[in-house]
């Protein structure tokens, strides 16, 4: 909703490092350069801190858990531990909460992204009635905050039987995202209309030529929002926590937390770490893989914004 | 022969939509097919209408509705007492007034990593703008607890501000970070300037690079400096993405919820409870009419935002 009318003007990407003079005599701008890396670099150190912290703490003895930062013995007790203390929680212990988060992440992002798919097609490129009019209202729903829905929803997919599996926090994400309908609607505005006219002409109906025709030139965008849509659902915490009564279809981030708040004495911290710990990891293997299209959709959204 | 008929009715029937379309699109001969791609159309967005209707249509007409009852969530609303303006004299002025504006005072306190995540952000992308060596893997390790599971990253600051925890440990300070008021808002306004100031950079790194080189280097030949540049050009340049990162954050700081309520004990406690903790609090008491009537200012607020941004823009439009 918020990003509909502004206007920015159109960038280039990221801007590709100059290529540095071969010369070595010291610029202010070499100097600068220096200074200005030094400082992001301590900057950067911050951000990995914790980190960093929380991968020694789960191989520290939990005794010097806050006194030191380096390990004085390296074991991985706490992750057996981890694995155990899972295994009381729920059946099938870490796995099954890993099951559970693929569970409630693939397929939602996978009918999620499909479905955005055609409903962005169909506001981009055909015409019918009332299209603007329902695109509004869909787009307006952003803007909803979800403390005022959660509650009923909770209660609707109690009514409908829902919160005994993890059904409610996958079946609700069957019918579409709006944000990644929005998205996809202003790439197929740079799909020239041609394209899906030559194939018509030819003969072919409107699913065959989205699915022949568009769907492959679509490709990039999806995946870049097939990726966001998984970050979020693996992250999220709210949803789950008010939707998944069952301890047995937790979710990864549910089974962390409720770890955690298991309880109180420092003994049990590095367990919960490396709980934590674990949990990050498929995380940051996406992100480390899909880097450049999860920041090169910020600057889209920084420029269509 | 009739059915051919018929056909020509329908086609007759849409004949303003085929005006427009013509205006529209320009020699494209296919009158014919115009009944098919409106059912096409529709059948297509179908699915996120079923959705709409479903879980966010028929929700918020029971949150509305639920305001004026004595609802506690597992019997139908219908089937729960009626109220009337009980629950919105409990939060205001009544017996659960206090904790309510408390929870609100805390989540407009927790607001203040909005300003300084963006000030922080800034200079960071003036620094990360820089054409140098490296920069590229700067920008990739602040924006990596972005995409961070909250849960995690949390439980790492719930044990690094403990009171025994690493931060009193290293600074020989005995603070309690996660019981006073003070301590647990700079604790969620560190970690939320921590997790988001990679995002805030990279919007702002985009915009800085859409400032017209033109622009620049005219001013570099009429001797302006770099705090001149800065002031007079780049900044003004930014305004649109500050104006769009201040309302969505705004809008997202007003709904906060998993920083505190994983940080403090569920977020329960008063003094770490923000206007969505309560609507969960309340949900734990079985009151879903409190939880309405308080979700509701929320949603207040955010249509006054939305409405203050909608009336900004249209001026910027008009401007132009």
């Amino acid at each position: 909703m918020e990003n509909v009318t502004q206007t920015i003007p159109e960038v280039p990407a990221a801007t590709p490092a100059e290529p540095e003079k071969k010369k070595f005599h010291i610029s202010p701008k070499l100097i600068g350069d220096i200074v200005i890396t030094v400082v992001l670099a301590l900057g950067a150190l911050l951000m990995l801190l914790p980190f960093i912290w929380m991968l020694f703490a789960t191989m520290k003895d939990y005794t010097e858990l806050y006194t030191t930062f380096f390990p004085s013995t390296w074991s991985f007790e706490s992750y057996a531990q981890m694995w155990e203390e899972c295994g009381y929680l729920m059946e099938g212990g870490i796995i099954r909460g890993f099951f559970n988060s693929i569970l409630t992440t693939v397929p939602v992002v996978a009918v999620q992204i499909v479905v955005s798919a055609f409903a962005a097609y169909a506001f981009a490129k055909l015409h019918f009635v009332g299209k603007n009019i329902v695109f509004l209202v869909l787009l307006s729903t952003m803007t909803i905050p979800f403390a005022v829905i959660m509650l009923p929803q909770a209660w609707l997919f109690g009514a409908m039987g829902l919160t005994t599996g993890p059904l409610a926090i996958i079946i609700p994400k069957f019918f579409g995202s709006i944000t990644t309908v929005f998205f996809l609607r202003q790439f197929l505005y740079g799909i020239p209309d041609s394209i899906s006219e030559a194939a018509r002409l030819d003969g072919a109906g409107y699913t065959r030529t989205f699915i022949s025709v568009i769907f492959p030139l679509l490709m990039p965008a999806l995946a870049t929002q097939a990726i966001l849509s998984f970050i979020g659902n693996w992250n999220d915490f709210l949803g789950p926590l008010l939707f998944v009564t069952d301890k047995d279809w937790y979710t990864l981030p549910l089974l962390v937390n409720r770890l955690n708040n298991g309880g109180g004495s420092l003994a049990q911290i590095p367990r919960s770490l490396a709980a934590a710990l674990i949990s990050l990891v498929p995380i940051i293997v996406i992100f480390a893989v899909f880097q450049k299209k999860i920041i090169g959709s910020i600057v889209f959204s920084a420029v269509k914004g | 022969m009739e059915e051919i008929q018929q056909a020509t009715e329908v086609k007759d029937e849409f004949q303003p939509t085929v005006e427009v379309r013509q205006d529209n699109q320009k020699g494209r001969k296919k009158r014919g097919l115009l009944w098919q791609e409106n059912i096409i159309g529709w059948i297509y967005v179908a699915p996120m209408l079923i959705g709409l209707f479903v879980f966010t249509a028929i929700p918020l007409i029971m949150s509305i509705l639920a305001m004026f009852y004595q609802w506690d969530g597992i019997t139908g609303l219908f089937e729960s007492e009626f109220v009337g303006f009980d629950h919105f004299a409990a939060i205001f002025g009544g017996i659960h007034s206090a904790v309510y504006w408390k929870a609100f005072g805390n989540t407009l306190i927790f607001a203040l990593q909005l300003p300084i995540g963006m000030i922080v952000g800034m200079f960071l992308a003036l620094a990360m703008n820089r054409p140098m060596r490296g920069v590229q893997i700067f920008r990739i390790i602040y924006y990596l607890p972005c995409v961070m599971s909250i849960v995690a990253v949390t439980i790492i600051w719930q044990n690094l501000f403990a009171f025994d925890g690493s931060i009193n440990n290293m600074l020989g300070t005995s603070i309690d970070w996660l019981v006073s008021d003070a301590g647990i808002a700079v604790t969620v306004i560190l970690l939320q300037v921590w997790k988001g100031v990679g995002y805030t950079a990279l919007m702002f790194i985009a915009g800085l690079q859409s400032v017209s080189t033109d622009q620049l280097e005219a001013a570099k030949i009429d001797g302006a400096n770099a705090w001149t540049i800065l002031i007079k050009i780049t900044l003004p340049a930014l305004y649109p993405i500050v104006f769009y990162l201040f309302v969505t954050g705004l809008m997202g700081a007003m709904q906060m919820f998993n920083e505190p309520f994983i940080l403090v004990e569920y977020g329960i406690n008063n003094n770490a409870m923000t206007s969505v903790s309560f609507v969960y609090w309340c949900f734990g008491n079985s009151n879903l009419g409190l939880a309405s009537v308080a979700a509701w200012i929320l949603a207040f607020i955010i249509i006054v935002i939305t409405v203050i941004q909608m009336y900004v823009d249209k001026r910027k439009q008009e401007a132009e």
